[in-house]
């Protein structure tokens, strides 16, 4: 609840003291290395001799390359995809923990954080089974059954995005969920109780009261779901071992980046591909808060 | 002036002191280097455990044999996150190995440069390995005519075949001497819905190399006789198409569930692959077929002018190379000399790692050459030693590790999935792996 | 701020207390979906080579402990430092990231300003590139500070979190003007009134830290290069030096390894969870 409050304080000195300590290691841990990738960015990608620069040709050469664009492609279209799906499904899932039995939440809370647990090597074992041929669990157990041919997830085009997008869902949905619960459990009864003399209906009371007080975490996981999309390589790696599949059908941006610099040895591209989708990233970031800021206030 | 003086002698007795102090301590870290360069150990990186184990007996076989000085830091750190670990190591030029065993996948990369390792042409001249590594596999850690690394394996092709499938469709090795008969026997047990091998991305350069091409020349153009590369691929795809071939729900046939399910359930009955292939991957997936697998070679190529090709080829392998800035190169090679020409080094390496080495002379142990119970009492060895004569030579460029990543990661699927033509996959393939 | 509600009203029934059985079956098979990796990582751990590649068949032939043998008995690593190395460098990164982004996320929620902008569009420029992107020039540049080898070398780096900043800004936003304008009038300093917020956070703060905690156990880049001898690396970083291309090892070893790296988060869980129940009732208002 909002209600009218005296003008926030000006930043004084204690305010800005505050921030000292996260820009120290601001500007040692991040600030100091990332330029490093800046300048390594600008000079060739030789591993021995010593490098020449090059200024914007990497750049350049990036832009005009299609797999770039694929790459690209893909991890927005991989994106988007987690978000339309785990975000609903996560409120869904978190307004039905709350609704479940009280002495099984924890249990079930905690099952919901296992995939998101698991040691990505693990996981890549576990997907070569699941997503397998006409083998693998997902065909045996979910499709097959019902009377559906198998579908050969790893190396159909038409099947390989999906099937990285099943396993982020996998992943990440009861992460999410946990969010969701922890920003749940913060909004105060009282609100309930006002909303409740108007109306018995539990959804008018979900949509009015419960979904606009989770935008902000709605916001945060939106943006902890597309760091994992676009800068995390666990997720591609898991399934497809850093590879982009037949016909790069699955070639996220991080496993392109990844090829670049330790399968061709091109550490200066690399860097410059992290540079250029970093803006792009920081502004999608930008209009996403911009949007809760505009509609808390 | 006395006290002028004074301080003067005091300064003067001051910088004298200083400069003893100086020189000391300059001889001292002197002696402690050189002192500490005798005795630091050797770097040594490996991709995994077991063979980190293997290289530990190795440093103990050499402390026995020829140094009871010497000693070695051996540490592993995973099949990729070792070449990663070792790039950034050379990008860096901080705390690199000293001695590293890198497979060719992995290599290729630093040809594009000098390669960061040193060029052990000349020992090698003057070391037994000159002449007893199989000449065919010393260029596969070369570059011109300077050799950087010593090959560690054979890497022979054989074809390993279900000895009682093989019974049950009445086919016997004598009826597959080359690929033609090969397609005609699969065309019989086609029209049985029986396929004969299972098909692989990779056997596309080991087909290639048998027929006397590869995927790129040595300087770098891609695929140089274009219309046998065209041939190969449409070969392979044909195989698909026939039925005779089985392309694996994962594409490879390095692919452990490929044994679980295709392998298991009898969907092919012969493999095409190296000595590991059969020694590890069989072994560990197949455990219940013990004594049920044969071995046998290729089958040949008919040449335009009628003789036959070679019955083996040959893909990849590891290798052993020193860093470029390491130290104590010549500890380093001497270690390196040992471990590639000492009998009992190589054959712990075949009885441990599964990996028949290239240096000839250690053929001669008995050991090699034992009968494998789970080649129904064939000797793989005896078979590798047959066939070693007509090994053929991996091309090597900086290019390679481009052209095969992105053949088999996308191209080759593409391909055999029938959405695009040989012709285009090898124009496609050209573009890219020109391209910078 | 401690102030308690009556207990249930006549007739109003928050919506935590009005509990479905439908909903928990549902939820539990939902579960059974979820805990299925974990179920199979623990059989697993009991498998030969080609039981464990072999999808359909979920029970071992027999209970082969081989892979928790060899775990244990450290013939291939340090297991039991190894495990105590992840769990201090996730643990402590988890503290210290919830520690800096605490105090710079209340500055963001509750100062406004020019120079106060800036600094937050700085902070969350860290969300784009998180370490692994620069991991070279990180490398070098931790060589030069003498952290290489070192925990502090993994730990430093991953104390910078955006997420973390923007995760407690938001937090802090959603804390009621009152109580920090009181505390404030009080003359109160600012990070006086972050220590009295404290408490209110507590929930917050174990749900980031248990964040920043597991995405630390799972980084593998950072400390494979920034780690390297057997005695400083992580597990993951460990368990991965065992498997080379030849699948000849028993990756029963693997799942061993991953099953007991599950267990400081799940203890971790289950003490978080309590905190979390307790720290409910002072949220209320």
């Amino acid at each position: 609840m909002e209600t009218a409050s005296p003008a926030p304080r000006r930043s004084g000195p204690s305010g800005l003291a505050l921030l000292l300590p996260f820009f120290i290691f601001f500007v040692l841990f991040w600030l100091i290395p990332l330029l490093g990738s800046l300048k390594m960015s600008v000079y060739a990608d030789t591993l021995v001799s010593a490098p020449e620069f090059v200024g914007l040709a990497h750049y350049r050469q990036i832009l005009n390359d299609p797999r770039f664009g694929k790459a690209f492609f893909n991890t927005a279209r991989y994106t988007v995809a987690i978000l339309l799906i785990i975000l609903p499904l996560a409120l869904v899932l978190a307004q039905a923990v709350r609704m479940s039995h009280r002495r099984f939440r924890p249990a079930l809370t905690f099952a919901l954080l296992l995939p998101g647990l698991a040691p990505p090597a693990v996981l890549a074992l576990l997907f070569l089974l699941v997503f397998h041929g006409e083998q693998g669990l997902l065909n045996q157990l979910l499709i097959m059954p019902f009377g559906g041919e198998p579908i050969n997830w790893l190396k159909d085009p038409h099947y390989i995005l999906p099937a990285l997008v099943l396993q982020a869902v996998w992943r990440w949905t009861g992460f999410i969920t946990f969010f969701f619960l922890a920003g749940m459990e913060n909004i105060p009864r009282s609100l309930y109780e006002a909303a409740h003399l108007e109306t018995n209906h539990r959804w008018q009371v979900w949509r009015t009261i419960t979904v606009p007080h989770l935008r902000p975490v709605l916001v945060f996981a939106a943006v902890y779901l597309m760091v994992d999309a676009f800068a995390q390589f666990s997720g591609a790696y898991v399934l497809l071992g850093g590879s982009g599949g037949t016909g790069d059908a699955g070639l996220l941006l991080i496993s392109y980046g990844y090829q670049n610099a330790f399968t061709y040895g091109k550490f200066g591209t690399a860097a410059a591909m992290s540079a250029l989708i970093a803006p792009w990233l920081m502004g999608i970031f930008w209009l996403c808060m911009m949007r809760t800021r505009r509609a808390t206030a | 002036m006395n006290e002028n003086s004074a301080r003067k002698t005091v300064k003067i007795a001051y910088e004298v002191s200083m400069r003893k102090m100086l020189f000391r301590s300059v001889v001292s870290a002197a002696l402690l280097a050189g002192f500490s360069l005798q005795a630091k150990p050797l770097k040594i990186w490996i991709s995994s455990a077991q063979d980190q184990a293997y290289y530990e007996e190795m440093v103990t076989l050499y402390q026995k044999k020829v140094d009871k000085d010497f000693t070695a830091e051996v540490e592993a750190f995973g099949f990729q996150e070792m070449p990663d670990k070792l790039s950034v190591a050379i990008k860096t030029g901080i705390n690199p190995p000293d001695i590293v065993q890198l497979d060719e996948v992995f290599f290729g990369m630093y040809l594009s440069d000098v390669p960061p390792f040193v060029d052990l042409t000349d020992r090698v001249k003057a070391s037994p390995l000159a002449t007893g590594i199989h000449p065919k596999r010393m260029p596969l850690f070369s570059k011109g005519n300077r050799v950087y690394g010593i090959p560690q394996s054979l890497s022979a092709q054989v074809l390993y075949y279900r000895t009682d499938l093989f019974k049950k469709y009445n086919i016997t090795p004598d009826d597959l001497k080359t690929w033609d008969d090969f397609v005609k026997v699969g065309e019989r047990l086609a029209a049985k819905d029986q396929a004969m091998m299972g098909l692989d991305p990779t056997f596309f350069e080991i087909l290639l190399r048998q027929r006397g091409s590869d995927i790129l020349s040595p300087d770098g153009k891609p695929y140089p006789d274009r219309a046998l590369a065209i041939d190969t691929l449409n070969f392979l795809r044909d195989l698909q198409t026939k039925g005779i071939g089985l392309r694996p729900y994962r594409g490879s046939v390095f692919d452990p569930v490929f044994f679980s399910s295709t392998v298991e359930e009898e969907k092919v009955i012969c493999l095409l692959g190296a000595d590991w292939y059969g020694l590890d991957m069989l072994q560990q997936f197949t455990p219940t077929l013990a004594g049920k697998w044969g071995v046998m070679p290729l089958p040949a190529w008919k040449n335009a002018d009628g003789t036959l090709s070679p019955r083996t080829s040959t893909f990849a392998g590891q290798g052993m190379l020193i860093y470029k800035d390491c130290p104590q190169v010549d500890a380093a090679w001497k270690f390196i000399d040992f471990v590639m020409t000492d009998t009992e080094a190589n054959v712990q390496r075949y009885l441990q790692g599964n990996s028949f080495t290239a240096f000839r002379p250690a053929w001669k142990d008995p050991r090699m050459l034992e009968p494998n119970a789970f080649f129904a009492h064939q000797s793989l060895g005896q078979l590798l030693v047959d066939l070693a004569p007509d090994v053929p030579a991996v091309v090597m460029h900086a290019k390679r590790p481009k052209a095969m990543f992105v053949f088999q990661e996308s191209m080759y699927s593409t391909f055999m999935d029938d959405q695009m033509t040989a012709e285009e996959l090898v124009d496609q393939m050209t573009e890219i792996i020109n391209s910078p | 701020m401690h102030a308690r509600l009556p207990k249930k009203t006549a007739r109003y029934r928050p919506p935590s207390d009005r509990t479905s059985p439908g909903m928990t079956i549902f939820l539990s098979l939902l579960c059974l979906i979820f805990a299925y990796p974990f179920a199979w990582m623990l059989v697993s751990a009991f498998k030969t080579n080609s039981e464990i590649f072999h999808p359909l068949k979920f029970w071992p032939a027999s209970l082969n402990a081989t892979g928790f043998k060899m775990l244990f008995s450290e013939q291939w690593f340090p297991f039991t430092r190894v495990f105590f190395n992840s769990i201090f460098i996730a643990a402590a990164q988890a503290v210290g990231a919830v520690g800096l982004s605490l105090l710079a996320g209340y500055v963001f929620a509750r100062h406004q300003g020019r120079r106060v902008r800036i600094f937050f569009v700085l902070a969350l420029s860290v969300i784009v590139m998180p370490p692994p992107t620069f991991a070279v020039p990180l490398f070098s540049w931790l060589h030069q500070l003498h952290l290489l080898d070192r925990s502090a070398g993994v730990i430093l780096p991953g104390l910078v979190s955006g997420l973390g900043v923007l995760y407690f800004t938001q937090v802090f936003r959603q804390v009621p003007d009152e109580l920090i304008d009181s505390a404030r009038m009080e003359g109160a300093s600012e990070f006086q009134v972050v220590r009295l917020l404290f408490p209110l956070l507590s929930s917050a703060v174990i749900s980031f830290g248990v964040i920043h905690f597991v995405l630390a156990w799972h980084q593998h880049l950072i400390p494979l290069l920034v780690l390297n001898s057997r005695d400083q690396q992580t597990l993951p970083v460990a368990l991965a030096a065992l498997y080379g291309s030849s699948l000849r090892f028993p990756y029963a070893v693997l799942m061993a390894g991953s099953v007991m790296s599950i267990l400081p988060v799940a203890l971790f869980f289950g003490l978080a969870y309590r905190r979390f129940k307790s720290a409910l009732a002072d949220v209320l208002v």
